[in-house]
């Protein structure tokens, strides 16, 4: 089966968004690599419906498998800890200790993936790519003043954790 | 001064170490070989459960008696409608359009996990019920035909086999809630 030039095309134009989708909800370097290779593998086997389609947006298309297939990925993880790390209080899938780590980034990074619901995390994790808001509305399939109000909302929230005096 | 999370977005790219240029690679090849690596693992898997169905054969061999036999049949049985349930659950879940919106991808998600949760709790009680009914086929053999060795065999070996079968639901039945609830 030989591939549809514009979705690869598409794919090679976003194979570093694709890197960077999957380094932002996995932490470890194999389990990343696996990622990018169940998007790819996904994005091989869209091909026939890809073609079908008349009228697709191919950048849309690849952000959308990548975007659902990481989602996936992050739930299954959630609930692979939830299960076999009871007593753990916090779920921890996005955490770099590095001495010279970003350490807001990390916070920002670890409140997305693990304390907000999967709408509003895949919206930030977009975000965080610096997407706009009729890109997000149109991988998401949210209104973009949903978008919008969303991000606000989380943003507030973000901003004042980042804010709140040491205990 | 306060902080900002917008400050932050230029940073992102050198906080993920994603300061490479990507070179275009082949989609196809990493697709497939991706592909088979996956088929490799469920070839793994089932050669476990090749060993475990010879092992069974193996054993009744050796103790060619009908509790032997109904025990072996009983947790055959559990594990091929346990392995039925988990592939249908597969089956299912990658039905799902992955080209979809993410909102209309979770949604079907949610809709297609209801369903099989609904299917493991429902195959759980049966699960419950051939373990109480194996226990009692048990006490029954070993009040007909006194033998305290095989009878602590037997049923520790049922009993264990039960177990591991019933806690391989109760995980997926914790992520499954878990998926509905989020």
């Amino acid at each position: 089966m030989s591939m549809n030039k514009e979705l690869l095309e598409a794919i090679q134009r976003n194979q570093r968004w694709i890197e960077k989708k999957c380094r932002i909800c996995e932490k470890d370097q194999s389990k990343c690599e696996e990622l990018i290779g169940d998007i790819l593998l996904n994005l091989y086997s869209s091909n026939d419906n890809f073609s079908k389609k008349d009228s697709v947006n191919a950048d849309a298309w690849v952000k959308r498998i990548a975007t659902n297939v990481t989602a996936s990925h992050i739930e299954k993880e959630i609930a692979e800890k939830r299960i076999f790390d009871k007593k753990a209080k916090d779920i921890e899938i996005h955490h770099i200790e590095k001495p010279n780590a970003n350490h807001d980034l990390s916070i920002v990074m670890d409140y997305i993936n693990t304390k907000l619901n999967p709408k509003d995390r895949e919206i930030m994790s977009l975000y965080l790519m610096q997407e706009s808001q009729a890109v997000i509305s149109e991988i998401i399939g949210l209104e973009a003043g949903t978008i919008a109000n969303r991000i606000t909302i989380i943003k507030k929230e973000l901003n004042s954790l980042f804010n709140q005096e040491p205990v | 001064m306060n902080k900002n999370i917008d400050q932050l977005l230029g940073d992102l790219d050198s906080y993920l170490e994603l300061n490479h240029e990507s070179s275009p690679v082949d989609v196809e090849k990493i697709a497939l070989e991706h592909k088979e690596k996956k088929l490799r693992e469920i070839r793994g898997n089932s050669h476990h459960l090749k060993a475990l169905f010879f092992a069974g054969i193996a054993v009744l061999a050796l103790e060619p008696k009908i509790e032997t036999f109904i025990n072996m049949s009983v947790v055959a049985l559990a594990v091929a409608i346990l392995l039925w349930l988990h592939r249908k659950a597969k089956m299912q879940m990658s039905q799902i359009d992955v080209a979809l919106s993410f909102h209309d991808f979770h949604e079907q998600r949610i809709k297609v996990t209801s369903e099989l949760l609904n299917l493991y709790k429902s195959v759980r009680i049966v699960m419950y019920a051939v373990l109480f009914m194996i226990t009692g086929t048990n006490i029954y053999f070993f009040l007909s035909k006194p033998d305290v060795l095989s009878f602590i065999v037997y049923l520790g070996a049922t009993l264990l086999g039960g177990f591991l079968i019933i806690r391989n639901m109760e995980c997926v039945i914790q992520e499954y809630k878990h998926t509905i609830q989020s």
